[in-house]
């Protein structure tokens, strides 16, 4: 190699095989938003023929809903859902943040490193296992309390419960990474000054962290609306348009279950109505999702 | 707090008051009693629930209810029929979930990040080459292959920068979506669509779609790990960017990207709504094929349905049997998580 | 201009404000001898201007590079040397937005023509980083990579020979099969110096590869940049001017410029003999790097 007659650079080669490898690994990507697509599609498709037979404005505004008498008003499925998931964020808020403040602001290292792993434990756990948990368990201590009758089974106050203790993990997990982002300096800066730990996570690092623990609250109610096992099990399958938590109510998930767990022929109104109901969750989901990106974001512009 | 005021003015106080000896806060107890208190309580629910389980469970719990099948009697009925079709759908899943959630999880990482400036400067390059081309004299196919593939690289230079941003965003928009929702996707596409079976096939296809978004999540966080110097070093070395990927990024990469996959099952193994809206809840006596070959003939078993139907049921009886089921997915549940967290442990590198 | 240092006042001031580190092997700065053979033009870089997005990051380099040589890039920090070095083997066309203006030839042939083969650009041109980045593998699989995606049979012939040029044969002779990252930060240079030039390249860049090292691991480095020159063309980004002074040839100062439009670029203020640039630098900024008064 010592020669002034150096060897010419090789000309650019073509690498057809590396060049197909990366365009299947692209195709790979693209999966993903065909899916996105998949869903939307699929939701009108199956669901738009329901709205052939039922107006869209009763559909949205009926308070009835008895699929035997073709009656469908989705006002008592949808607030059931709303109802349950406004429980389980009564449950799940003072729990999950309380947890966030304790594990960020006073608990010790190996208590947090502790505490945080069986938390999530409970993040993980199926929900089927959550609403096994309200039957077996809840619903005969809220009989006990005499909140609910003896004889009743089903309640949207025991599912909105066990909903709450499902999405606790998610909020304190959530509110405790947006906390632990708070620079350290503003603590430092507010204990400097004579602040005790109270003032110092209530008036300092909450505020400062605010969008970061809002973003987990709505990302929370986001999956309570979700959530289908455990409320069609805890709350039952019985529609119903009350404002009283202990009634039995049928959600927009439970009725979806409902209706799957028989056989729906596909083309009958009961089939189509699933696909009509599930727009709505969709659509509901995702504008709570969005309100939650929005709160992240504004979160990352303070502090990243 | 703090609420005394020091005496005004500042500065040279004539006797220097003592420290404060230290004093109760009741406002600070009760705070900081209220956030160990949401702890508690938190941990006291889980521990009330394992225990409600345990309770309920353990009494109906031998082995002859893992191996027997399913059946309409208490007495008689076992999980072995969930059992194998929680196996096959794991199965299923893992094989369709895998290389498309890599392939795309190192696509987005590695090679989605480029710019249009890059993109276009590619595209001019290309360009040159087909006029170098032009001016020899070449014609015929390779000269319009070329042609196009010059066209082709300035659109992508225009449109790919925001179609992968968009792509991104998506993925992370997918993960949100309630799974229940999933179950229609499959329902419409697999079943009434493809004309699928209500199996085992199409469930397992709609949960692998279901946790296609997590395992990218996850495997993306695994890649960005490892340093770029790895792949620099690669590439000084006379490797194409592909082969420095592929070969160094990538096995460096596969235990954060398998931990992040075995975390992924555990959600899918515990699903029951996607389920039971592709394929009802079964009643069959038969039991169920763990042939992956079979599973479209195979009807929808799976331990959490299995758990529903038996939990949906008045019959105290079945409550129990529910309970035990329960245990055995918990147990299920655990081994799978203590292999991720062995797999993270043993191969986490310091880089 | 006086041809020995040693009454080179200069040349004091900077020995004795160095750092006190014992490697200054020679009692003066000087210079050591170029090897034999040729000694012609590898890199010509003319009216360079490199860009990341719209920022400019050097402006108008105009530099040669010559065979068997080790020449020093040094300069303060943000002076682009660590750019314009990854701009010899196209490792800068890996970074999204980044342009290259102006031109690099390389045995007079364009180094950023369209049809050029930047994979072999790198093969040919082989790179050092500053912090050693050995692959999370085996000491012979690291070793192996290069010379497989070069269609080099890997033999134990040559994975001997190979490490005996990078001085890191007997150390790890019998521990092949271990891990790289169990090797001192040291011994990881060396085994990176190594699988460079497995790949049987012309030049070698080394980015800072003492910085993460002791002492003693860049006397080691250093002495094996002595022993490779004579088969190599060596360019080396350093911080450190008694390492320049030691090991290099040729010298080239960069410097950032065009503050006082509100820029900041780097620009190179001069190059040459390394003794002529640490005794009698023509640069008044070059001169004040040197003495210490800026950097």
């Amino acid at each position: 190699m010592d020669t002034d007659g150096a060897p010419r650079l090789a000309r650019r080669r073509r690498r057809p095989l590396e060049q197909a490898t990366l365009l299947l690994l692209g195709a790979a990507a693209l999966v993903s938003v065909l899916v996105t697509a998949g869903i939307v599609i699929t939701l009108i498709t199956e669901g738009a023929p329901f709205f052939a037979d039922v107006n869209v404005m009763d559909f949205l505004t009926g308070s009835v809903w008895e699929p035997v008498n073709d009656t469908y008003g989705v006002l008592p499925l949808l607030s059931a859902s709303l109802m349950i998931a406004g429980i389980a964020a009564l449950v799940a808020v003072p729990l999950g943040l309380g947890s966030a403040i304790y594990l960020s602001e006073y608990a010790a290292e190996p208590v947090r490193r502790t505490i945080k792993p069986i938390l999530e434990l409970l993040a993980g756990m199926p929900t089927i296992v959550l609403g096994f948990f309200a039957l077996d368990s809840i619903t005969p201590a809220l009989q006990s309390i005499g909140l609910i009758d003896e004889n009743q089974i089903f309640s949207a106050l025991s599912a909105g419960i066990v909903v709450g203790l499902l999405i606790t993990p998610l909020i304190s997990s959530l509110s405790e990474d947006a906390m632990r982002a708070v620079p350290r300096a503003m603590r430092e800066g507010a204990y400097g000054v004579g602040a005790t730990k109270r003032v110092v996570a209530g008036r300092i690092v909450l505020p400062a962290a605010l969008s970061g623990v809002m973003a987990a609250i709505v990302l929370g109610v986001s999956r309570a609306v979700g959530e289908t096992m455990a409320v069609t099990l805890a709350a039952g399958t019985q529609a119903n348009l009350s404002a009283n938590p202990t009634d039995p109510m049928q959600t927009i998930t439970a009725y979806i279950v409902a209706i799957s767990k028989g056989e729906a022929v596909r083309g009958s109104t009961q089939y189509q109505s699933i696909f009509a109901v599930g727009i709505l969750l969709f659509v509901v989901t995702l504008i709570i999702n969005l309100v939650a990106v929005r709160f992240v974001r504004r979160f990352r512009t303070v502090y990243h | 707090m703090a609420t005394d005021a020091p005496s005004l003015p500042l500065g040279d106080a004539a006797e220097v008051r003592p420290l404060r000896k230290k004093r109760p806060r009741p406002a600070d107890a009760a705070f900081h009693a209220a956030a160990l208190g949401a702890v508690t309580i938190t941990m006291g629910a889980l521990v009330w629930l394992l225990g409600a389980i345990l309770a309920s469970g353990l009494g109906s719990l031998d082995w002859a209810f893992i191996t027997d099948p399913v059946s309409t009697s208490a007495e008689r009925a076992g999980f072995n029929s969930a059992l194998r079709g929680s196996l096959v759908l794991m199965l299923i899943t893992i094989t369709v979930a895998i290389p498309i959630g890599f392939a795309a999880a190192t696509y987005l990482e590695k090679f989605a990040a480029l710019s249009r400036s890059q993109l276009e400067g590619n595209a001019y390059a290309r360009q040159r080459r087909l006029h170098e081309m032009e001016a020899a004299g070449a014609t015929g196919f390779g000269v319009t292959l070329k042609r196009l593939e010059v066209r082709a690289s300035f659109l992508w230079a225009r449109i790919g920068p925001p179609v992968n941003r968009a792509v991104e965003v998506n993925i992370s928009n997918l993960a949100a979506v309630p799974s229940i929702i999933y179950g229609l996707l499959g329902l419409a596409l697999f079943v009434s669509f493809v004309g699928l079976q209500k199996s085992l096939l199409s469930g397992g296809l709609t949960l692998a779609i279901l946790v296609l978004p997590i395992i990218i999540i996850a495997s993306r966080e695994a890649i960005r790990a490892v340093p770029v110097s790895i792949e620099q070093g690669a590439m000084a070395l006379g490797a194409t960017r592909w082969q420095a990927v592929s070969r160094q990024t990538i096995p460096a990469a596969i235990p954060g990207m398998l931990t992040g996959t075995i975390l992924a099952m555990s959600r899918a193994i515990g699903e029951a709504a996607p389920l039971i809206v592709v394929g009802g809840v079964a009643f069959g006596t038969q039991t169920p094929s763990i042939n992956p070959t079979e599973a479209n003939d195979t009807p929808l078993f799976a331990m959490p349905l299995q758990i529903f139907d038996w939990a949906d049921r008045p019959q105290q009886d079945f409550l129990d049997l529910a309970a035990s089921g329960i245990i055995v997915l918990l147990v299920v549940l655990v081994l799978m998580n203590a292999v991720a967290i062995f797999l993270r442990n043993k191969f986490s590198r310091r880089w | 201009m006086p041809d020995s240092m040693s009454d080179s006042p200069t040349t004091t001031t900077q020995v004795a404000a160095g750092t006190g580190d014992e490697l200054v092997t020679t009692p003066t700065a000087s210079a050591p001898k170029r090897p034999g053979g040729s000694h012609g033009v590898v890199f010509r870089a003319t009216d360079l201007d490199f860009y990341y997005g719209k920022a400019r990051a050097l402006k108008d380099v105009n530099v040669e590079i010559h065979r068997h040589e080790i020449t020093a890039l040094i300069g303060p920090s943000g002076c682009g040397k660590s750019t314009f070095l990854r701009c010899l083997n196209r490792m800068n066309d890996l970074i999204p937005g980044t342009r290259v203006d102006g031109r690099i030839e390389f045995h007079d042939q364009d180094l950023y023509a369209s049809d050029i083969d930047s994979v072999d650009v790198r093969r040919r041109i082989g790179m050092v980083f500053q912090k050693p980045n050995p692959f999370p593998k085996s000491i012979k699989e690291n070793l192996n990579f290069g010379m497989k995606v070069n269609g080099i049979k890997p033999t134990a012939e040559r994975i001997e020979a190979v490490l005996r040029k990078a001085s890191l044969w007997d150390e790890v002779k019998d521990k092949l099969d271990q891990d790289a990252f169990a090797l001192s930060g040291g011994q990881q240079q060396r085994l990176c110096i190594a699988r460079a030039i497995a790949v049987e390249p012309e030049v070698i860049l080394m980015d800072e590869p003492c910085s993460a090292l002791d002492p003693i691991s860049t006397l080691a480095i250093e002495d094996l940049m002595n022993e490779l020159v004579t088969q190599y063309t060596i360019v080396i980004v350093t911080h450190n001017m008694q390492q320049a002074a030691r090991v290099s040839h040729r010298t080239a100062f960069f410097t950032v410029a065009g503050m006082d439009q509100g820029e900041r670029y780097g620009v190179l203020a001069e190059h040459g003999d390394t003794e002529k640039i640490f005794t009698a630098p023509a640069d008044k900024r070059t001169q004040d790097y040197i003495t210490g008064r800026f950097g």
